[in-house]
């Protein structure tokens, strides 16, 4: 972990670059934009880093307005932990989580200032399988739950269900969830929610 | 010399067919079981936008209907005001059967999923709406959801399903291999119970204190 409390890289292994998959996270992208948010469209990007997806799609898509986040210096109009800016009330209803590692954080911090009709993406790495972090232990089995490593990679499947299961716990309904088929580890979901409607 | 061609093993009741026929003239089976649900009939016509007519609807004349009584292709006939017909030489009794029988027998077939993936991968999707019929029919082979992307990139968009989760209980049994050999057995014997999950490691594993 690194002093602000991040999980560092490997170095020198694969790593999920902005580019890899462009073609999949832009196709996903568009149908949630065409479907959804063809009024009205505010993105923000919680880990822009260059920004190619929004770049590609912002020529196709007039959209409201454009937040990019990014925790580096320089790379984006905010320079802050996307994490963090989750927990306050957000009013963009197109979430962009393309992160390097693992994109549950945001999912949890952000579904309690859910408001509106909003679609999420979450770019899901390969490297999550092999590890949960203490977020998502808390939030899937209530406690900090200790077990060996290799049960940890068994459970991820319950463990996704669990996560994508979430938003029902904050009032909200999943109307489409779907996943851009790619030849890679990584996983390309997009989640449109919405608060429930009221019966009666 | 020229060899004799074989006789076909089975008889043609097929006794007339007409390219185009004004659909108004056809009557509608009135023991016509299918049910046709709008979905479909977007589907189809987005298929006939795309290919024109390829098939063609299947019909027998009837004294007791007062005319041609369509076996297959009810939806079809509402989908033109000419369509192709392949006229049979059947009776009422005969239609009835076959009425019955023709499309389940289509859907005996079994899916080489593999082959239908490829075709699928091959075709251009330059039409929104060819795009949504293509998806619906790949769902309804595959038994998955599939979105097919709009655009020529050969993307391809899988539904994923949200349901609950199971509710769980965690049962955690540690069993020292040295005093006590391995737990094949009772994990086996769990297994066996329906909706539990048996998930085990061998590692040399102690909770952190």
């Amino acid at each position: 972990m690194s002093k602000r409390g991040f999980r560092e890289f490997p170095r020198g292994g694969t790593r999920e670059t902005n580019n890899k998959g462009l073609t999949e996270k832009v196709a996903l992208r568009r149908h949630f934009l065409r479907k959804y948010h063809a009024d009205e469209a505010k993105v923000l990007d919680c880990c822009q880093g260059t920004g190619q997806i929004w770049k590609n799609l912002r020529t196709e898509f007039e959209l409201k307005s454009y937040l990019g986040i990014d925790i580096k210096d320089g790379l984006s109009r905010v320079t802050m932990d996307s994490t963090r800016f989750l927990t306050l009330k957000f009013r963009e209803n197109v979430i962009d989580v393309d992160t390097y590692g693992e994109p549950w954080k945001h999912w949890l911090n952000l579904l309690p200032n859910v408001r509106q009709p909003t679609t999420v993406f979450l770019t899901v790495a390969a490297m999550c399988s092999m590890q949960m972090s203490i977020d998502v232990r808390l939030a899937v089995f209530g406690k900090d739950l200790q077990m060996p490593q290799s049960l940890f990679a068994s459970l991820w499947p319950y463990a996704i269900q669990s996560l994508l299961w979430m938003p029902t716990k904050h009032g909200l309904e999943v109307v489409e969830c779907l996943e851009s088929v790619n030849d890679h580890a990584t996983r390309y979901l997009g989640i449109h929610i919405r608060p429930m409607q009221k019966q009666g | 010399m020229a060899k004799k061609a074989k006789a076909p093993k089975f008889r043609s009741r097929i006794k007339e067919f007409i390219p185009s026929c004004p659909t108004e003239k056809l009557i509608q089976h009135p023991d016509n079981w299918r049910l046709h649900p709008e979905q479909q009939k977007q589907v189809l016509g987005s298929l006939l936008d795309r290919h024109g007519k390829v098939d063609a609807i299947l019909a027998y004349e009837s004294a007791k209907y007062g005319g041609l009584v369509i076996i297959d292709g009810h939806q079809r006939q509402e989908m033109d005001d000419a369509y192709p017909v392949l006229i049979l030489d059947v009776d009422d009794a005969e239609a009835a059967e076959i009425l019955m029988t023709y499309n389940p027998l289509a859907a005996m077939s079994d899916t080489d999923t593999d082959s239908y993936r490829r075709l699928l991968a091959a075709i251009e999707q330059d039409e929104a709406d060819n795009a949504a019929a293509l998806s619906i029919l790949a769902e309804s082979v595959l038994g998955e959801s599939i979105i097919v992307s709009q655009e020529q990139e050969d993307v391809t968009l899988k539904r994923v399903e949200v349901r609950a989760p199971p509710k769980m209980a965690w049962i955690v049994i540690g069993c020292p291999l040295v005093e006590f050999g391995g737990a094949t057995a009772i994990l086996d014997q769990l297994q066996i119970i329906e909706g539990v999950i048996v998930e085990s490691t061998t590692s040399d594993w102690m909770p952190k204190k």
